[in-house]
This record gives C-alpha cells, sequence and structure tokens, in this order.
C-alpha cells in the first residue's frame, strides 16, 4: 500500500471515527464551553497584555523564536506556514498580534482551538493545553498565578509528557547514505532522554524529528520541489529502536549520537514545544529550511542566548555542520558511535585470517558445504566459533533483510540454523566491536569532517600557456578530499564551477581571455570495496560541463552525461597506507556546438586509484578512455594525477598533472572550505 | 542500481508478511506493516521523504489515538508488542547470542533481570523460536510460556506473564 493510500485511508477513518465522536465533544478535556466569560476576566486580560507590553514581550527573543520568527529577506516572519499553530491571523507576521491573541486565548473560557477538520489535530484542545512552551515562558516573564487561568484539564498533555518524562535530550546523526538523494548529505534528529531508560535502555527512547510529506510517484519532479519548497515538512515522533532499525540495519548507515547540555527547565521547553509544533507545518527547503535546521530551532527556542539558528551559515544548513555548531557552543557533552549492522561485520571480519575466515566464508553461504564445516569446526574452541559465528550472523541477518521470495527464504533457514547452533554456544564475555577510535579513517565522527563549501584558487600551465583558475563548488565532497567523517570511496559534488582566466604567453601582459573551464552540476560515486566475502558494486554519474583542447576535429565545450557501474577494492596496512583501486564501465553522451549543435555518445570506461597515507595525504591517479559514435575520431584518451595535503581540516594543498588526449596541463590549487 | 531493486524488493516482501498483521490484536499493533509501508515508498520512488522519515500519522505528535499509539507514543499494554515487530530481526540474534541492547530492552519491558531474562531465553531459543517463520507475535506468546515455567526467572520478574 502506498504512502498516499494510507494517508486516505487514515483520513477516512478519522473522519468516520469524529462523526462517532462529535456529540462526545462537548464533555471533551478542556472545552468548558458552558462557562460564560466572567466580567473580571477581561480586567485581568488588560492587566497582562498591559504588563507583557511594558515589558515588551513581543520582541523577546525567546518569543520570537518559540514562534520560529527568522528573517527572509530582510523581513522578519515565522517559518510556520499552516495547521495550528497560530492565534492570530497575523501570526506569521506580527509576534506583538499573536502576544496579544495567545494571552486572550489562555484566559478565555471558550476554546478557541479550531475544529477537528482544519489540521492534523484530532481532538479538540484549550490553547492552555497546546501551547505548553508559551505557558512556560509567560509563567517566567509574568506575573501569572494559576488563579488567574481558567480550570482546564489538560490530561493528554500531561499524559504524554509523563510518558516521555524526560530528563535530557541526546542530538543523533545519521551519516550519508547515497542511495537516496535526500539523505546524501546525513540527516539530524533529537532523541528524547527518559528517567526510567538509563543510557543501556536508549532504545526504547523517542526520537524527535522533522521530515517533508512526500507523496507516491513525485519521482523526477522531487528534486525540483524538494529543493524549492512545495512539500509540506511536519514534527514527528519516532521510536528511537525504530529510527536505528532504519538507519543502521536497513540502510548500513553509522550513528552518532551526542548528549545535550540542557538544564531541566530547557528539557522541559524543547519536550513543550515539539508539542506546540506537532500540528503545524513549515515548506521544507532541501538545502537550507530541512531537518538539521528544523532542529537547531526547536533547541534554540529552549534558549535564545545561545542564539543558534543565527549562527547558520545562510546559503545551506549541513547537518554535519550542526552538529559542529552545536559543538562550538559548548553543548554537547559526550558522544557515542553506533557502527552499522554492516560495518560491524566489515571491522570484525577484515582481520580475521586463514581457519577463522575460511570457516567465515562458509557460515556466509546460503547453502553450507557439511563435510567442509565439520572439518573445520573440528576442534576450535567454543569462544572462537561464538566470535566467528557472530560476525555472520551479522552478515545473514544484512543480507536476509535485502533478499525475497526464494532467496529470502534460503537466508532465513540459514539463519535459523546459524542461530540455533549460535545459542547452544556461549555468551562472549567481551563487548562487542566499537572501541573508540577504530574501523577506517574515514569512518570518524562528522566532527572530524571539513566544512561543505569550498573555494579555491589555482594556478598553472597549459600548453606551455600560464593560467589562474577560481573555483567555487556548493557541496560536499569529493574522492581525493580528506576523507575523516565522510563514507571512504564516497563523493558528492553539488554545483562546482571553475573559472579560468588565459594569460597568453605572460599574465603580466594582460588577460586573454576569462571562461568557464569547467563545471559540475551533480558528481556522484560510491566506490565500495569488494574482497573474498563480499562483492558490493560500486557506481557513479556525473552531469557537467567540460573544456577540452580542440584539435582533431574533437569539440572543444561540451556539456556531459555519463554513469556506470563498476568495482573497487581496498588494502590497508597498520601504517596507515591505504590504497583503493577501482574501475568504472560507463555510457556517455556529450552535447557540443562545434560548429554547429551535435550530439555523440558511446562507452566509456573510468579507472584509477586513490593512495591515502593517513588523513592529511592522497594521491588520485585516474584514466578514462571514450570512444563517441560516431567513431570517425577515434578513442579518446585523459589521464589526470592529483596530489592532495591537507595542513587543517579546512584547507589543503592540490598540485595536478593532466593529459586530455595528450595536450599536457599542470596546476597548483589552494582550496578552503568554509 | 542492482542494489537498489534488491533492497527495494526485501522491503516490498517485509510490507507484505506483515500486512496481515495491519489490524492489530494479539498480532501486533500493525506498526511493523507501517514502518515497512513506509520504507518501501521511500526505496521505491528513491526520492519518496527528504531527510529521515516521510510524514506517517502513526508518529505524528499530536494526532490523537491511531492504532495502538497515542499521540505517537505506543500505548502502555501494547510496548512490548511493538518493540518485538519494530526490531524482531535483531532480537532474534541477540537472543541466540545471549547478549545485546535490544534483548536488554526487552528484558526490560517484561520487568526482568538482564542476565536472568538473557540466559533463560537463550537456553530456550529452539522453543521461542520453533521454525524459520516464527513472527514477533508468535514469538511473544511462546516467550510469555517460558518466562511462566522458568520459576528462577519469573521471580527476578516484576511483572509476571
Amino acid at each position: 500500500m502506498s504512502i498516499t493510500r494510507l494517508l486516505k485511508l487514515c483520513i477516512l477513518r478519522s473522519f468516520f471515527f469524529f462523526l462517532l465522536l462529535v456529540p462526545l465533544f462537548s464533555f471533551a478535556e478542556g472545552d468548558p464551553t458552558s462557562v460564560i466569560a466572567k466580567p473580571a476576566d477581561s480586567n485581568r486580560l488588560e492587566r497582562l497584555l498591559a504588563e507583557a507590553h511594558a515589558k515588551n514581550l513581543a520582541s523577546d527573543p525567546q518569543w520570537l523564536k518559540l514562534l520560529h520568527y527568522h528573517r527572509h529577506a530582510g523581513a522578519l516572519r515565522s517559518d510556520v506556514d499552516g495547521g495550528y499553530f497560530f492565534l492570530s491571523p497575523l501570526g506569521k507576521w506580527d509576534s506583538r498580534a499573536e502576544l496579544d491573541a495567545t494571552l486572550r486565548a489562555f484566559l478565555s473560557q471558550e476554546d478557541l482551538s479550531p475544529p477537528l477538520d482544519s489540521g492534523m489535530e484530532a481532538g479538540r484542545m484549550h490553547p492552555l493545553c497546546k501551547f505548553r512552551a508559551r505557558l512556560h515562558f509567560f509563567r517566567e516573564r509574568l506575573d501569572l498565578a494559576d488563579s488567574l487561568l481558567p480550570k482546564v484539564d489538560c490530561d493528554r498533555y500531561q499524559r504524554w509528557r509523563d510518558a516521555l518524562d524526560p530528563v535530557g535530550a541526546t542530538l543523533v546523526f545519521a551519516s550519508s547514505y547515497l542511495n537516496n538523494p535526500a539523505s546524501t548529505f546525513g540527516h539530524t534528529f533529537l532523541r528524547l532522554n527518559s528517567r526510567g531508560d538509563s543510557a543501556a535502555l536508549s532504545l526504547l527512547n523517542y526520537g524527535i524529528t522533522y521530515a517533508a510529506t512526500v507523496p507516491d510517484g513525485d519521482g523526477l519532479a522531487f528534486a525540483y520541489k524538494g529543493i524549492f519548497g512545495s512539500y509540506h515538512g511536519t514534527f514527528s515522533i519516532v521510536p528511537y529502536s525504530l529510527s536505528l532499525q532504519k538507519y543502521s540495519n536497513l540502510e548500513s548507515r553509522d550513528v552518532w549520537e551526542y548528549d545535550l547540555a540542557l538544564d531541566s527547565n530547557r528539557t522541559e521547553y524543547v519536550v513543550e514545544h515539539a508539542w506546540e509544533l506537532g500540528a503545524a507545518w513549515m515548506r521544507y527547503f532541501f538545502f537550507d529550511e530541512n531537518c538539521s535546521y528544523n532542529i537547531i530551532t526547536l533547541l534554540d527556542a529552549a534558549d535564545p542566548d545561545w542564539r543558534l539558528s543565527e549562527s547558520l551559515a545562510a546559503t545551506a544548513v549541513m547537518p554535519a555542520e550542526t552538529v559542529k555548531l552545536l559543538e562550538r557552543k559548548g553543548l554537547l557533552i559526550r558522544s557515542r558511535h553506533r557502527q552499522s549492522l554492516l560495518s560491524a561485520f566489515r571491522q570484525k571480519a577484515g582481520p580475521m585470517r586463514g581457519r577463522s575466515r575460511r570457516l567465515l566464508r562458509q557460515f556466509m553461504q546460503p547453502a553450507p558445504d557439511l563435510a567442509g564445516l565439520a572439518r573445520d569446526t573440528a576442534g576450535i574452541s567454543p569462544d572462537s566459533l561464538s566470535f566467528i559465528l557472530d560476525v555472520a550472523l551479522d552478515y545473514v541477518q544484512y543480507r536476509k533483510r535485502r533478499s525475497e521470495g526464494h532467496s529470502g527464504k534460503t537466508w532465513a533457514a540459514r539463519q535459523r540454523e546459524l542461530l540455533l547452533m549460535r545459542s547452544r554456544l556461549p555468551t562472549m564475555t567481551t563487548s562487542k566491536g566499537d572501541p573508540p577510535g577504530a574501523g577506517h579513517p574515514g569512518s570518524g565522527s562528522p566532527l572530524e569532517s571539513h566544512a561543505t563549501q569550498r573555494i579555491g584558487l589555482g594556478m598553472g600551465m597549459a600548453q606551455y600557456r600560464p593560467f589562474l583558475d577560481l573555483g567555487y563548488r556548493f557541496a560536499y565532497h569529493d574522492l581525493n578530499a580528506r576523507e575523516s567523517g565522510f563514507l571512504l570511496g564516497s563523493q558528492i559534488e553539488v554545483l562546482k564551477l571553475d573559472m579560468r582566466v588565459d594569460c597568453g604567453r605572460d599574465c603580466r601582459e594582460g588577460v586573454r581571455s576569462v571562461g568557464l573551464q569547467g563545471a559540475d552540476f551533480l558528481a556522484i560515486q560510491s566506490l565500495t570495496p569488494m574482497d573474498d566475502l563480499r562483492q558490493p558494486m560500486s557506481w557513479g554519474f556525473r552531469i557537467g560541463y567540460d573544456t577540452r583542447p580542440t584539435g582533431s576535429g574533437r569539440p572543444g565545450r561540451a556539456v556531459i552525461g555519463e554513469g556506470g557501474v563498476g568495482a573497487a577494492m581496498d588494502w590497508e596496512t597498520q601504517s596507515g597506507l591505504a590504497c583503493l583501486p577501482f574501475l568504472l564501465v560507463q555510457s556517455k553522451v556529450r552535447i557540443f556546438h562545434a560548429p554547429v549543435w551535435e550530439m555523440d555518445a558511446g562507452p566509456q570506461s573510468r579507472s584509477g586509484f586513490r593512495l591515502s597515507f593517513g588523513r592529511n595525504v592522497s594521491w588520485l591517479f585516474e584514466n578514462s578512455e571514450y570512444l563517441p559514435a560516431p567513431f570517425r575520431r577515434g578513442l579518446e584518451s585523459d589521464l589526470r594525477t592529483e596530489l592532495r595535503y591537507s595542513p587543517g581540516r579546512n584547507s589543503e594543498v592540490r598540485a595536478a598533472v593532466s593529459y586530455l588526449d595528450g595536450a599536457g596541463e599542470a596546476s597548483m590549487t589552494l582550496n578552503g572550505y568554509f | 542500481m542492482l542494489k537498489l531493486t534488491l533492497l527495494a524488493g526485501a522491503i516490498v516482501m517485509a510490507g507484505a508478511s506483515t500486512a496481515s498483521a495491519k489490524k492489530y490484536g494479539t498480532a501486533g499493533c500493525g506498526l511493523g506493516s507501517m514502518i515497512f509501508h513506509d520504507q518501501k515508498g521511500f526505496i521505491q520512488v528513491v526520492a519518496a521523504t527528504t531527510n529521515g522519515t516521510s510524514g506517517n500519522q502513526t508518529f505524528a505528535i499530536s494526532t490523537g489515538t491511531l492504532n495502538c499509539s497515542e499521540d505517537g507514543l505506543a500505548m502502555a499494554d501494547k510496548e512490548k508488542e511493538f518493540f518485538a515487530s519494530a526490531n524482531y530481526e535483531s532480537l532474534m540474534q541477540e537472543m541466540a547470542q545471549g547478549k545485546g541492547e535490544n534483548l536488554q530492552a526487552m528484558a526490560s519491558l517484561y520487568g526482568c533481570g538482564t542476565e536472568a531474562f538473557a540466559a533463560s531465553v537463550k537456553s530456550n531459543y529452539s522453543q521461542i523460536f520453533p521454525t524459520a517463520e516464527t513472527n514477533s507475535s508468535a514469538m511473544l506468546t511462546n516467550l510469555d510460556g517460558v518466562i511462566a515455567s522458568d520459576i528462577s526467572l519469573k521471580s527476578s520478574c516484576t511483572e509476571s506473564n
């Protein structure tokens, strides 16, 4: 069943539910409609309004944050676009109108909640029960005794809050997931930590997450709509164990948890404000008003003095950058790395050799070789066998989750055999994997990653003519960059522009031309190493613009689309030397103007390797061979080699030499990330 | 792209196998099916959600009562069913291994001491998971039986089943 159908069903169901309940609503919580407003109420209200105005609460930073007011093109207005959030029709633009309306609603005996069918809200609620953080704020700022407020029973909120029983919160970062464009830069959400559930029982906690609601079948329009705000984003509350199942086990993403330095008052604000936002929606903007942005604004409401949203970059809010922001503000106190099922398997299987590895390989087969198994398990200690089985079980679970039909049944049967065998072996006493700092250098914490945007200044020689290069890249990471905090072998480049100043013979004699040398609109690569245990596929594609030396009738400037699949491997030594060779077989299409609009297409091979020495130095060597049809132009061979050195996290020097169809070019570039 | 298709397939299947449990009762909350429906859309369209889970009524913060959740939180008496169905694969493995976070959480939901619970579950593994087709609700029924018959474990649990 699709999500949209599911939603329709839910709406339909709740509609009938509503019809049944209509007569009951006059008795529903916080709905004292039968009480007539007393004249004294208006005096109280006037007094409170006067006090609020005298204290200028309408421009109080926390009030503005509670309403999600931010500057948009110079004007202050709320990010919230709809649902049940504003009590004044002017609430989105006028913080004072909303302040007055909120106080009025709070003191009103009449329930001002909107009718049931206006949003996600099922069941009416008195504003006092709905706007808990605003009430908290007024209680702190105004002389607001409970006796002033109407007697309203906020049973529903109280049950919710008591079930959560929050004592703190943890920021959770799920690393990037190349197989879903929506998650390419990672994801962050907030976990509410309950009093009853200690750190060891954190699986029983709930997470507050912000996400867009995307109907089925939006396919290609998705990117456009996601970037330009066509989707509605809402906050929701998801069991933490479920989020982990999705990120760690289904999508193989490592997860980092950062406990936040929130005292009980701020924690209460976060919970209250999440409740307030429950029925609100905002237009979702993939690059700036996204999940991470809204987790930051949720925290901002708890303490405006942190000035979190003000410290975010204006162009794009990257999940990893928001983690760094919280670290800079001193709000992270403890961290924990949770390996995905697959990376735990890889880390444990990696160093296994000899008989252990042979056994592991046999356990990993869907159908076992019983004779070989009996031979290899003979005389092995129960502890060693347990360890090997545990590693194999991670893999079998991973495979089973991805298999269907007959193959699914085979894996399920295999898994059961292994599990029965495992249940008869001893429990391992050593802790299961995940020592701090272990794993590939590329699997470092997001705090170690370089920033998102990049500018570069380069100079070099092309065919004995000097040039200057100016480069800008909007996001995010390329194959030869410092890999800490990124997936090894991954590359996501969005909007990369390289301008070239061509000097003629000598730059001092003046500039001959300035032009766009190259551009990548989107270039993604996912090089996943294979070994004797697993053979995952590598893939990559690119949409961009290239300039090549003209001659022998070849096109000079062309728009390129290329993509394909292949394989990669990974060798590492103890001393930190790692080599990642790869080969991709691609199809390429090229559109160019020479001298009329033309197009060619054909197969292309891309091969090379990346050699890294620790995380600060790496060397990339790449070769591509393109055979465009019609074939009269022959094979186009490109060679490129690039050495990178990173003195710091956000700076690097790259020296490159390339031969495009034999035309040589050498350059030296300084890059800064910000 | 093959990987994607396979993954989508797996999740389609997961959705299909849990779809029968949609009308909750003893069979669980149907949350399992909702989760995987979510996943299916998520992968199939590749583009289904923008960063994270797509909006799903089950997890909305103030939708009121839906299936076995209230305002997004699993109802207390459904918590075990929910946890078992959402984390079934992990539980299956950790119960055989005799340790793990999911197992610990499950012991806590039963109000039992982790070690006694883990030991009992491990030694009665084939009884709790009699076939490769055992699903989460059958597992819970079998688990209740194991706990009831294990006197030493039962005494360590605050909540008797």
